[in-house]
């Protein structure tokens, strides 16, 4: 029974860090109809930051470690999805997966390729035990702080001037466009926020793991495409939604399996994603915007 | 007189193309030293991978971030093959029999690469080429995760992460220029070919295609299992021409590279393939040699690994944006044309109004109007 609630606890965390990077790319795909590949490197360049900035408050680390992923995030719309406003999925996914290659490769060329250890915080890495089931501290926080974050961006969608022209961009954005929403302003700002998610998801990443290489985002993004696909793309709640789902497969695969084949975890888990693509391609949640008009 | 020019002129692209590969080819290896050569090898090996992935997406126009998994298949299936019966015994204790006995020359290694690689994408090819668009991309790249995740975990067969080694180094200059242009081949066959065209019409307008009895699934499976199957030759021949390699080998990098390569040359086109990868092996080794470090007279510039690779990104960027049908714009080699000659300004004004339409001619025979 320990080890079984032990293993629900597990599931929700990783359920909560799915849907934090799964949010960053749902709501990106949601406004633009791009996948962006490159949402990894947003946390891996989050996770140098604290690497490099050494220890001041943790505070200081969390701003900054946020202010670095906005501003890449920004960089990136910017320079090359502006440009490319307008063009295909297929095209859009490519130049993500190109700015993904080249700033793994940046962080390469200046910090070099093997992994750098850390130590973000000594009251993280503690435990409540509860009984004979340990809960780390880190799982309360990134969980308390996935659930903060959705109802912040839930009211910001909901409340603000903002958010609503965010939402109608998502639904139609040529319409969107006529009734006067700018979309420079409005895809700058999902950018902004997905930076923001990055940042948030870089620091609990960090520390956990308590290492940082160029490959960093790599998982954390085939991860997240997994809970978006399974929710359903474009849609916020099916992201969330995804990424819990895909926790408890994930946990579950990881815990259940044979002895033999639980090295073959990730092999199950993507062929749950064609799966999923063939039967029910829009995914748990269907966004409004997805739907397909001749 | 007329057909047989309609005919040379549709057929063209294919000799030129050809001669154009050899010629780089010959050149580059008898002019360059050790370290060119490898790179004039490994430069043909990815050219027939480019022409491989260009038989799928370029004539299908569905994106396949997977198509490496196929090369990764040829070279385990390739790599498997060669190694010494005796040397299998000791790497590899615990392979199936039938595979621990059996040993295959270079040429027949390669062969069975590619036909493994095919029977793969045959079973893949019924759920697969059912998905379009964005919903293609996921799965083929889904498609990747899972061969790769195979490749690691299947200890008895590939060796786990460790990877195969002790292959014989076989595949030179010679070896994978013939593969290459044999593959140049192939794709010009199948781009000509009734079903070819069919699924060409499909890329352009799914409607309409579909509208004039074009099955478009039928014909997208046909190509997927062609493309895996060039792809798992050229699998093969890079476990031939490496030694050792690991499932890593044939993951996100080899991906990038070579959709790289297709997207820069243009994807609608045989000739965009070979261009883009021409150039981006051209590009990719003047940068390695700058990452390695130079002197410039009296200063040196110290190596800088990752150089290359942030150079080819910033290229493929470019080119999306600046460029976003590729240095071909999707054309194959144009006919040469002589001045004055009243039929060629005819093509080339309706070239330039056409826009898309432009590029059909060079794909049809179309009547000479002249």
């Amino acid at each position: 029974m320990a080890l079984f609630l032990q293993h629900v606890i597990d599931a929700i965390t990783y359920g909560s860090q799915f849907a934090l990077y799964g949010l960053g790319i749902a709501l990106i795909f949601g406004i633009m109809g791009l996948i962006n590949f490159a949402h990894g490197e947003l946390i891996m360049v989050g996770a140098y930051a604290i690497v490099l900035m050494g220890r001041p408050s943790w505070a200081v680390v969390v701003l900054v470690t946020i202010a670095v992923a906005v501003a890449f995030a920004l960089g990136m719309e910017r320079l090359a999805f502006r440009p490319l406003r307008g063009a295909s999925p297929p095209t859009l996914l490519i130049a993500s997966f190109a700015i993904s290659y080249g700033l793994q490769n940046l962080a390469i060329l200046i910090e070099g390729s093997a992994p750098k250890g850390t130590h973000v915080s000594n009251w993280l890495s503690e435990s409540y035990q509860v009984g004979s089931v340990s809960v780390p501290k880190l799982d309360i926080v990134t969980v308390a702080v996935t659930i903060a974050l959705l109802a912040a961006l839930g009211l910001f969608l909901q409340r603000t001037r903002m958010g609503v022209q965010m939402r109608a961009a998502a639904e139609d954005f040529r319409m969107a466009r006529i009734l006067g929403v700018r979309a420079n302003t409005v895809i700058a700002t999902a950018f902004g926020i997905s930076g923001l998610l990055a940042g948030i998801g870089a620091y609990l990443l960090v520390a956990q793991t308590g290492e940082v290489a160029p490959d960093l985002g790599s998982n954390p993004v085939l991860y997240a495409f997994v809970a978006t696909v399974l929710g359903g793309m474009g849609s916020l709640r099916g992201a969330v939604l995804g990424g819990y789902v895909f926790g408890a497969i994930f946990v579950g695969l990881q815990s259940y399996l044979p002895l033999e084949l639980r090295s073959y975890r990730d092999a199950f888990a993507f062929a749950a994603v064609i799966a999923m693509l063939l039967v029910r391609p829009q995914g748990l949640i269907v966004a409004r915007s997805v739907v397909t008009r001749v | 007189m007329a057909l047989a020019r309609t005919a040379l002129r549709a057929t063209w692209p294919l000799p030129a193309l050809l001669l154009f590969v050899f010629a780089v080819a010959e050149i580059a290896y008898a002019a360059g030293d050790d370290v060119t050569r490898g790179v004039v090898v490994v430069a043909l090996i990815n050219l027939t991978l480019v022409i491989g992935l260009y038989v799928f997406v370029g004539n299908s126009g569905v994106f396949s971030f997977g198509s490496v998994s196929f090369a990764s298949i040829g070279a385990y299936t390739a790599g498997l093959l060669v190694i010494p019966v005796d040397q299998k015994a000791i790497l590899q204790p615990d392979l199936p029999g039938f595979i621990a006995h059996t040993h295959f020359g270079s040429v027949g290694a390669t062969l069975m690469g590619g036909v493994v690689a095919a029977a793969v994408a045959v079973v893949f090819a019924v759920p697969l080429m059912q998905l379009t668009g964005i919903a293609a991309g996921l799965a083929t790249f889904s498609l990747l995760v899972i061969v790769r995740t195979v490749a690691n975990s299947w200890t008895e067969v590939t060796n786990g992460a460790a990877g195969l080694s002790g292959l014989p180094v076989t595949t030179g200059k010679n070896d994978a220029l013939v593969w290459a242009l044999l593959a140049i081949v192939a794709g010009f066959l199948f781009q000509s070919s009734a079903l070819g065209l069919r699924l060409r019409a499909s890329r352009e307008d799914d409607v309409a295609a579909r509208s004039l009895g074009v099955s478009v699934r039928m014909e997208r499976r046909v190509a997927w299992v062609v493309h895996a199957f060039v792809m798992g030759i050229g699998g093969g021949l890079y476990g031939q021409y490496l030694g050792s390699f690991n499932a890593s080998f044939f993951y996100l990098a080899l991906t990038f590279t070579t959709l790289a390569m297709l997207v820069v040359g243009g994807i609608k086109s045989l000739t965009g393939a070979v261009v883009g990868s021409v150039t981006i092996s051209f590009v990719a080794e003047v940068l390695h040699r700058i990452e390695e470090g130079v002197d410039v007279g009296p200063l040196h510039v110290p190596a800088r690994p990752g150089l290359r690779e942030i150079g080819l990104a910033i290229i493929m960027l470019a080119i999306l944006i600046l460029r976003p049908r590729g240095i071909t714009n999707g054309r194959e080699l144009p006919w040469p044309r002589l001045p004055g000659r009243s039929g060629d300004r005819m093509r080339r004004s309706t070239a330039e109004q056409g826009g898309d339409a432009a590029e059909t001619y060079a794909d049809v025979p179309v009547k000479d109007p002249s």
